[in-house]
């Protein structure tokens, strides 16, 4: 099978303090930005939901958006190293205390894919939606997702997102990032495109990406806020995916070779 | 063909897909430490249904893995020690050698490792937390205890990549009771694309508080073994199991992968549409990928939890596609209902049905839910089976429906 061309189309970030990518890159954060609206679900369904939670569907609805398409319709991978962590550690207390009874409302809400499930609910979604983790390479690899549904002509328009929340005070010494949700949208239409996105391969050597703002730096979304940043700056050629030092050194987790990468060209 | 309802509009799929030969497997499950011993067991009619390992404040039975403690994980590889891992070691066993011929075969960057997940090692943390929640004292957590390596979702991932040397790539599937059906989806695009020639494909969970008591918590929990299908049925069991198989550009078949379906109810976290919608639509979408006609279908290994809501909207999905005469047996009453797992188990199985021309009994089916027309075998068949439907549905309304023919 020859691959489909891939395109970005539309983007999207929300984090405390910024509302949407617009905001973020004028560089001017509102402290009065503390919850994602993540409007599309609805308030009793969100109910329960973690601060992650509401950030995916904010920024895969605003992704959508930017990018024109039907939230109804496109394909949606939601990425996250983590998952419902805050969850699990509410868990985790609800079975020290009293009872030992979990919360339905918390466990329902507890699977990594919440967010892909109320995602499709609140935007009447019957199609495709996943949910990845891939550890310090979670935003490449649900890249890598999104990118073959487009290029293998399973659907012509995704949204791929990476969304993080800090990990809860036991874990903590692992890591301390704070909460950034991240997301593109993609499509086979070279019509009106940012950029053509090329398939995401792992790296052989260090490969550059512009820099992050120190806030984000070390986040596992650093990369796609990186490959935002790319297009920007009309970046051409190959782009790091892996995301800087900071997040990843701090897990103690090996990232093996030099991370992933992909290409950014003219659509 | 089976009349479809109005109630069932599905998408078109727009492209039949190629077929890919599954070359080996590998399964540790409530029924035996192997695929042999597990198929040995499923084939004897035996149910891996027991106490729980672990006090909890209520009653039921587990799909408990057998023979007591698991074997520790290699010494070298000791930091990624958890239930889930020593679980996943053991199923490993039975496609370590294939693994390596592929490795061989393809070269260890074109192997990629694509398997799911529920919950990860959180069995780990569980224990990490009880000791430290009555001092509060960090310095209660276990020395040895590590998120990173043992219960974050990739940590098992890393570690049978350790373990196998494969240097593809390697990502967790997390979309609870489907992700080890639609990992064969994600492979299989990869393949297509021409990114990867091979891969491991599955799932693996372990038993932990954080299933068993949420679960309970929703009401669903059989204090006694599973019936699904069955009038009256108590509800689920919760089991762990790791299965992997290996699905390959090219190779001598046990089975061949056809297609996979993947939708979303788009109905409700935590129930099924009523009416199966989401169902319908994933197990069309494999036939019709795969060019196959649903009266074409020799068996289902339904999901078939056991709860009321999942098998009543699944049996009207299963006959509004294929009618009431296909035979539908739902394994996790052998099993328990291994979440992450479920999908990889029960396409291991799927494979030796199809191998051996066999479908096991649906045990607890009868009697028989009146409000479910489906054909639930009381006894095992021998009878010669070609296409054979899997599905796993999960939380959040997240379908998945594999396709399998017989290499023969």
């Amino acid at each position: 099978m020859s691959p489909r061309d891939v395109y970005l189309h539309g983007r999207a970030l929300w984090a405390p303090g910024y509302a949407n990518l617009h905001t973020f890159l004028a560089g001017e954060p509102d402290e009065a930005v503390k919850k994602p609206p993540s409007k599309l679900v609805g308030g009793r369904m969100k109910r329960g939901t973690s601060p992650m939670c509401r950030t995916a569907i904010e920024v895969v609805t605003q992704a959508a958006e930017d990018a024109g398409f039907d939230p109804a319709e496109c394909a949606t991978v939601f990425g996250s190293y983590h998952g419902e962590i805050e969850i699990a550690f509410h868990q985790l207390e609800m079975m020290r205390d009293g009872e030992g009874i979990i919360s339905p409302a918390r466990f329902k809400n507890s699977v990594h894919n919440t967010a892909a499930g109320l995602f499709t609910i609140g935007a009447k979604n019957e199609g495709f939606t996943t949910a990845i983790a891939g550890g310090p390479h979670t935003f490449a690899l649900s890249l890598l997702e999104a990118w073959a549904l487009i290029a293998s002509g399973e659907y012509d328009e995704a949204v791929v997102s990476t969304t993080e929340e800090p990990l809860p005070s036991f874990l903590d010494r692992w890591s301390d990032h704070g909460l950034l949700g991240v997301a593109l949208a993609l499509s086979a239409d070279p019509e009106g495109a940012l950029a053509r996105i090329g398939v995401p391969t792992p790296a052989r050597e260090a490969v550059p990406h512009p820099e992050v703002s120190e806030a984000f730096g070390g986040h596992v979304a650093a990369p796609a806020l990186a490959l935002i940043l790319a297009v920007e700056e009309r970046w051409r050629g190959p782009l790091g995916l892996t995301p800087p030092g900071g997040g990843v050194a701090s897990l103690g987790v090996t990232v093996p070779g030099r991370g992933w990468q992909t290409e950014l060209s003219a659509p | 063909m089976a009349a479809h309802s109005t109630l069932y509009p599905a998408r078109e799929s727009p492209v039949t897909r190629q077929r890919y030969p599954l070359t080996a497997h590998g399964l540790a499950c409530s029924l035996g430490w192997s695929s042999a011993e597990s198929l040995a067991a499923l084939e004897a009619g035996e149910r891996g249904l027991r106490a729980v390992p672990f006090e909890v404040p209520f009653e039921t039975v587990t799909g408990t893995m057998p023979g007591g403690e698991l074997p520790a994980v290699p010494q070298h590889l000791a930091a990624y020690d958890s239930r889930l891992a020593r679980i996943s070691a053991l199923a490993w066993r039975g496609l370590d050698g294939a693994v390596k011929k592929a490795i061989d075969r393809w070269g260890a960057g074109r192997v990629g490792l694509i398997v799911g997940t529920s919950t990860g090692g959180i069995g780990e943390t569980e224990e990490a937390h009880e000791r430290f929640w009555p001092s509060k004292d960090p310095a209660a957590i276990p020395g040895d205890y590590s998120y990173p390596t043992q219960h974050s979702f990739h940590a098992f991932l890393d570690f049978l990549a350790e373990l196998s040397g494969i240097e593809g790539p390697r990502y967790v599937v997390s979309t609870a009771c489907s992700s080890s059906n639609k990992v064969f989806a994600s492979a299989r695009r990869l393949m297509e694309l021409d990114l990867i020639d091979a891969a491991v494909v599955g799932g693996a969970d372990g038993l932990c508080h954080t299933t068993v008591r949420g679960f309970n918590s929703l009401g669903v929990m059989a204090p006694e073994p599973c019936r699904p299908f069955g009038k009256d049925r108590p509800g689920m069991n919760v089991g762990e199991a790791a299965a992997m198989v290996l699905v390959e550009r090219e190779g001598e078949p046990l089975a061949w992968l056809c297609g996979v379906g993947e939708t979303s109810d788009a109905y409700h976290p935590s129930s099924p549409d009523p009416e199966g919608k989401g169902a319908f639509r994933a197990m069309k979408g494999a036939l019709e990928e795969a060019g196959v006609d649903p009266s074409a279908v020799d068996h289902v290994n339904a999901h078939g939890t056991g709860t009321a809501y999942n098998d009543i909207a699944e049996s009207k999905a299963i006959a509004a596609l294929l009618g009431t005469e296909v035979p539908v047996v739902s394994t996790k009453a052998y099993t328990g209902h291994t979440l992450g797992a479920c999908g990889g188990v029960e396409a291991v199985f799927a494979i030796h049905c199809l191998q051996k021309g066999w479908i096991p009994a649906a045990v607890g089916a009868h009697p028989t839910d009146p409000d479910i027309p489906l054909t639930l075998p009381a006894e095992p068949q021998e009878r010669t089976l070609r296409y054979l439907l899997s599905n796993s549905f999960a939380f959040g309304g997240n379908n998945c429906s594999v396709l399998f023919e017989a290499a023969r």
